[in-house]
């Protein structure tokens, strides 16, 4: 791109005014307020600044004031033309009265504002800021981006990172400005809000809210929260206050209801109580009459009655008076034959006994210290057999040779033992052959002879017992022993049942009694007992008839006198009948749905019980009613208040999410820049710098190449003071123009500098020259200087303004 | 007979506006009283002789007593024959509102209060021929409308004119979506044989004509426009029925104020104009308008927007405006006119552009001009 001319036909205070361009270096010099800076905001406005420039804008009224031509201008107007890759672009416009704008190119015009902003876009490849941050940045205004940020010293050592941020800050927008400025906006939304929950910190709800450091989210959410509270709290209590109300009518209505069918009844009670009274007066009148009626009717009657019962009650009485009699012989009788009973059973028991006695007679009566004596002599006898049988010898007659063997074994008399017999003897044995051998043998630990003595003398003493007692053996004497004392026992206790029999008296008497009752005659007792429960019976019927009557008669007797008294009472009280029922007459009469007094005035009663229920629930009610409290604001006035509340939640819950995603994006994007190669912006300034150093500085790798510096041709690497050791000037250049070309790559850019030169010295100045030069090779430049000298150090195309 | 009657309800006296600022909370509050006011000397003007508040004359039963006593001093100008006040739903009577109390207890022969289901004879009080049929609320919210009592009568009265009162949702003009307000259906209406039904509640006017003849059911409408979801102007009618009960209505415009709640699109500066135009008008100082403003514009536009909201609430009643819809007309070529190609901001914008974030690249963009303006 190049601009071949500008013609500031009216501009601020420039007027026609045509300045060409050429390719490379154009150099415009003028005295200072000549109109270098006016013809250089023309070029700059013919291409960016809309015709239609409104004035009450901010840069429409720097604009007007400063370029509309003072003091009476009223418009301004500008034309230019730029090449781009060869085609032509003549720009006209018109600002102030009556504006307008137009773009020729390829023998087209454009006319229309917004297709002329298009047009002149899409050829200039970048837009305004690009252009004015680079293309026509003012030297200054770019050494104060970069002094910013040479102030960072771990930005400025890498020079790789000193060109990043020249880049990113070329509008004016400090990376950690804005990345603080999001982090704070973020802390304003999301202080105290969870947002991986989408719940408040802590889960801290309106119920137990955080008081302090609440962000706008959190702070709108407990709105919603509390307004939605509020709502559900007014709709309680309005629901609670509407149900009450409901209640408390129907109570009321309950009650009215009560005290109108009260009063209706009420004005009755009197005559209902009145009439209760005299109906029951009348009643017992009633009642009365009917009682003098039955008195009067019965009383002779009665009397006939008394006498005839009278009667009747004697002859029964005579009649039982005889069955007693009866009775009586009866009994005697009775016993009569009961005692000759008795006579014969003790006779039958006295008959026993004689058999008893007979039968004991035949036995020797046995005493119980002679079957002792005889126990002990058998077992004394026992006791020294056993003794001397403890000692026992065996033996057999193997050979006799013919002589005759006896042989004596224990207690055992002396026997002949035969060739091959076996012998058993206890205690002793006794061997005699013949009269030739006699041999005694005895068990050495028992006393035979002793104990033989001993069984001998008890044997002779218990068989002479039990001879004297004609008994053969001592089992015989003991069964005999027991039977003599049975049979005596069986005598004893017949003649105790006698004696029971006859009592306290004797068989005599009993006999000389049965002999006085023989003339006695009387039918069973039973019998008699059956017509006397009968007569009985008959008599107390008859005699609680007699009392009754006698009773009834005496009460008639002591109350009315006589029937012809009756009759008067009986005459007066037909007349209070008559009177009280005159009196029910003028009562009110009982309502129909009562069926007696009583019913009434118990319906009334409890008419009125219900009532008083009703009016104390009507007071109860009542205090509740005026106890509710309704809510200031009510829940229909609630309702679009949270709603409202709602939205703004959802509202700042968005903003919060936008202020992530831009902090993310943001990051991303910080990220790749870092990461990015950079590679093609350092060659550019390598190439300058070391034109501008004439070859004693250039971009090289330092620190193991992981980074990108300024060394010197000794491989030493600049140090971070570099910007303000001098050459400022000359590596803001250096930048710029590697800027320009690399944004413009391979296209012909062009750039606007103003006095670059001017602070530097002579040496210095040379090398920028130099520099310009060389980007004027293949670019178009456009330099403004006061300075003649400086325009004839750069030549070129010098225009003088 | 013929009869004028000024039918309104809804005046809602002693509503709070609690959601608007204090500036104008206590003049919303006090247009209500003086719509009363003006419907009374309107009454007046076309001699009317029957003046109808079909329910809602009060906001709510909790009412200053200063307030009531101030109502009842108004509606006691009245001229004509007779005042007859419905309790409604927002004002219903229970039998135990110390309102109703009170307005009964201060009022002339000339008021009726109609609290209860019963035919009320104005001939015996107010030499005017007419049996009047009031269905008044008793509570806040009834799913049943209080028409059953009429319904029940075997027949009506002898008067010259029956006129039915009733306040409720109506089929058809309310939104009771729940029918939880005292719905009544037209045919439920037309049924009974009452020559006139003078209704209220919903804040609309029904029939949504200016003048009406032979129609029997009217709704009121609010006198005076009571938020931002009442868009008219407030209305009550001017009822007329000649001896052979013909009947004529003509709509009033009732309302002082005016709430407008709308959304308005600019794009450009002729739709700012428009805007402007719209309400910055005579009936300004009326308005309360609560503006929706959308759009996309350009930066000159957009830094116009804080000079139009200050001529708007210097001129209007009130305004609330919610700007949050409208935004800078940011594309890739405005971020390329406005951003060095490469630099962070830049990139920033064109990749939001490329996510399609509209929120997002608007917030982003307002974050960056802050940065920029230091």
């Amino acid at each position: 791109m190049k601009i071949k001319y500008i013609k500031c036909k009216k501009f601020g205070g420039v007027s026609n005014k045509i300045i060409k361009f050429e390719d490379g270096l154009n150099v415009i010099v003028g005295a200072n307020e000549a109109g270098k800076s006016t013809v250089i905001d023309a070029m700059f406005a013919a291409l960016f600044r809309s015709h239609n420039l409104k004035r009450n804008t901010n840069i429409g009224r720097d604009f007007y004031e400063k370029y509309l031509p003072y003091p009476d201008g009223d418009s301004a107007v500008v034309e230019t033309c730029f090449n781009i890759n060869n085609l032509d672009f003549e720009i006209s416009k018109e600002w102030g009265i009556a504006p307008s704008g137009s773009v020729r190119f390829d023998g087209k015009m454009l006319k229309d504002e917004g297709t002329m902003t298009q047009k002149l876009q899409e050829a200039l490849g970048y837009g305004e800021n690009t252009f004015k941050n680079i293309v026509f940045a003012r030297q200054k205004d770019i050494r104060e981006a970069l002094e910013k940020i040479s102030k960072d010293e771990e930005t400025s050592a890498v020079i790789d990172n000193i060109l990043k941020r020249a880049v990113m800050v070329l509008d004016g927008i400090s990376v950690e400005k804005l990345k603080k400025l999001i982090d704070q906006k973020l802390l304003v939304y999301s202080a105290k809000w969870d947002l991986a929950n989408n719940r408040p910190e802590g889960n801290k709800g309106i119920n137990n809210p955080w008081k302090r450091g609440i962000g706008s989210v959190l702070a709108a959410y407990y709105q919603k929260e509390q307004l939605k509270q509020d709502m559900e709290s007014a709709q309680k209590v309005e629901t609670e206050f509407s149900l009450l109300s409901e209640k408390l009518k129907a109570v009321r209505a309950r009650k009215q209801q009560i005290k109108e069918q009260g009063s209706k009844y009420a004005q009755f009670e009197g005559d209902i109580i009145q009439r209760s009274i005299l109906e029951s007066q009348l009643l017992n009148l009633q009642k009365k009459a009917a009682v003098l009626r039955e008195v009067y009717k019965q009383f002779p009657i009665m009397q006939m009655e008394l006498s005839n019962k009278g009667n009747e009650l004697q002859k029964l009485e005579t009649k039982a008076q005889q069955l007693e009699d009866e009775l009586k012989s009866a009994d005697l009788i009775q016993k009569a034959q009961q005692t000759k009973q008795l006579l014969a059973k003790v006779d039958s028991i006295s008959q026993a006994i004689a058999g008893k006695i007979a039968e004991q007679n035949k036995l020797v009566e046995i005493k119980d210290e002679e079957i002792r004596r005889l126990d002990k002599l058998h077992e004394s006898m026992l006791s020294a057999k056993a003794k001397m049988e403890a000692g026992t010898l065996l033996g057999r007659l193997n050979k006799s040779q013919g002589y005759l063997v006896f042989v004596t074994r224990g207690l055992h008399e002396r026997e002949e033992l035969t060739e091959g017999a076996n012998l058993t003897a206890s205690g002793y044995l006794r061997v005699e052959i013949e009269d030739g051998f006699d041999l005694e043998v005895r068990a050495g630990e028992v006393a035979f002879a002793e104990l033989k003595r001993q069984y001998k003398e008890a044997e002779e003493e218990l068989t002479g017992i039990l001879s004297r007692l004609n008994v053969p053996d001592l089992a015989q004497a003991k069964v005999n022993h027991r039977l003599y004392k049975q049979l005596q026992s069986d005598i004893n206790s017949l003649q105790k049942q006698i004696e029971t029999l006859l009592g306290d008296k004797t068989v005599e008497q009993l006999k000389a009694s049965i002999q006085l009752e023989k003339n006695l005659s009387a039918r069973d007792v039973k019998e008699i007992n059956q017509d006397k429960q009968k007569i009985n019976s008959e008599l107390t019927n008859l005699k609680a008839e007699v009392i009754s009557l006698a009773k009834t008669f005496k009460e008639w007797t002591d109350k009315y006198e006589n029937p012809d008294k009756v009759i008067d009472l009986l005459t007066t009280t037909l007349i209070s009948i008559k009177e009280t029922e005159a009196k029910l007459q003028n009562l009110a009469a009982l309502p129909q749905e009562f069926r007696t007094t009583e019913e009434f005035l118990s319906h009334l009663k409890q008419l009125r019980a219900a009532y008083e229920q009703a009016a104390k629930e009507d007071i109860q009610l009542t205090q509740d009613y005026y106890a509710i409290k309704l809510p200031d604001v009510s829940f229909e006035e609630l309702a679009p208040l949270y709603k409202e509340a709602e939205l703004n939640f959802e509202k700042q819950l968005a903003h919060l999410h936008c202020l992530l995603q831009i902090k993310q994006t943001l990051n991303r994007k910080l990220k790749e820049l870092d990461q990015g190669s950079n590679e093609p912006l350092v060659e550019l300034f390598s190439k300058y710098l070391s034109i501008l150093t004439l070859g004693k500085y250039s971009v090289g790798k330092l620190r193991g190449n992981l980074e990108v510096g300024i060394i010197k041709e000794d491989n030493i690497a600049l140090p971070s003071t570099l910007f303000s050791a001098g050459t400022y000037d000359c590596v803001l250049l250096a930048l710029r123009f590697a800027l320009l070309e690399y944004l413009f790559k391979d296209k012909q850019g062009f750039v606007v500098l103003d006095d670059c030169l001017v602070n530097l010295d002579p040496d210095r100045k040379v090398r920028a020259v130099e520099l310009i030069k060389e980007y004027a090779r293949n670019n178009q430049v456009i330099f403004t200087t006061c300075d003649p000298a400086t325009a004839d150090l750069l030549s070129g195309n010098v225009i003088h303004i | 007979m013929a009869l004028k009657i000024l039918h309104t309800s809804d005046v809602h006296i002693g509503m709070k506006f609690n959601g608007y600022p204090e500036f104008i909370r206590g003049e919303l509050v006090e247009a209500r009283f003086k719509a009363l006011a003006n419907l009374i000397q309107t009454a007046n003007e076309k001699e009317c002789r029957l003046f109808v508040i079909a329910g809602d004359l009060f906001d709510k039963t909790t009412i200053a007593k200063k307030d009531a006593e101030r109502v009842i001093n108004i509606l006691e100008d009245f001229a004509g024959d007779c005042v007859l006040v419905m309790p409604g739903n927002h004002d219903y009577d229970n039998g135990m509102i110390e309102l109703w109390d009170l307005f009964t207890r201060k009022l002339s022969d000339k008021i009726v209060v109609l609290n209860e289901n019963k035919v009320y004879q104005l001939a015996q009080t107010h030499d005017l021929d007419v049996a009047i049929y009031p269905a008044p609320c008793n509570k806040k919210i009834s799913k049943a409308n209080n028409l059953g009592w009429i319904n029940e009568l075997h027949e009506l009265p002898t008067a010259a004119l029956h006129i039915g009162i009733a306040h409720g949702a109506l089929e058809g003009l309310s939104p009771d979506l729940k029918q939880d307000y005292f719905y009544m259906q037209v045919s439920e209406l037309e049924h009974i044989p009452v020559d006139l039904w003078l209704l209220g509640h919903t804040h609309v006017p029904y029939p949504d004509l200016e003048l009406v003849k032979g129609h029997k059911i009217y709704n009121a409408g609010t006198p005076e426009p009571d938020g931002m979801d009442c868009s008219h102007v407030g209305h009550a009618w001017l009822i007329e029925i000649d001896e052979q009960k013909n009947v004529q209505a003509q709509r009033l415009a009732t309302g002082y104020y005016r709430f407008i709640d709308t959304e308005e699109i600019i794009t450009d500066w002729d739709s700012l104009d428009r805007l402007k135009q719209k309400y910055l008008n005579e009936t300004a100082t009326q308005t309360l308008l609560r503006l929706s403003i959308k759009g996309r514009v350009d930066r000159e536009l957009f830094n116009q927007k804080q000079a139009l909201y200050q001529e708007l609430e210097q001129s209007l009643a009130y305004v609330l405006i919610d700007d949050s819809g409208l935004g800078l007309k940011i594309t890739a070529d405005v971020i390329d006119q406005e951003f060095t190609a490469g630099s962070l901001p830049h990139q920033l914008f064109m990749e939001l552009i490329a996510q399609n974030d509209e929120e997002a690249l608007q917030v982003a963009y307002e974050l960056v001009r802050e940065v920029k303006a230091g």
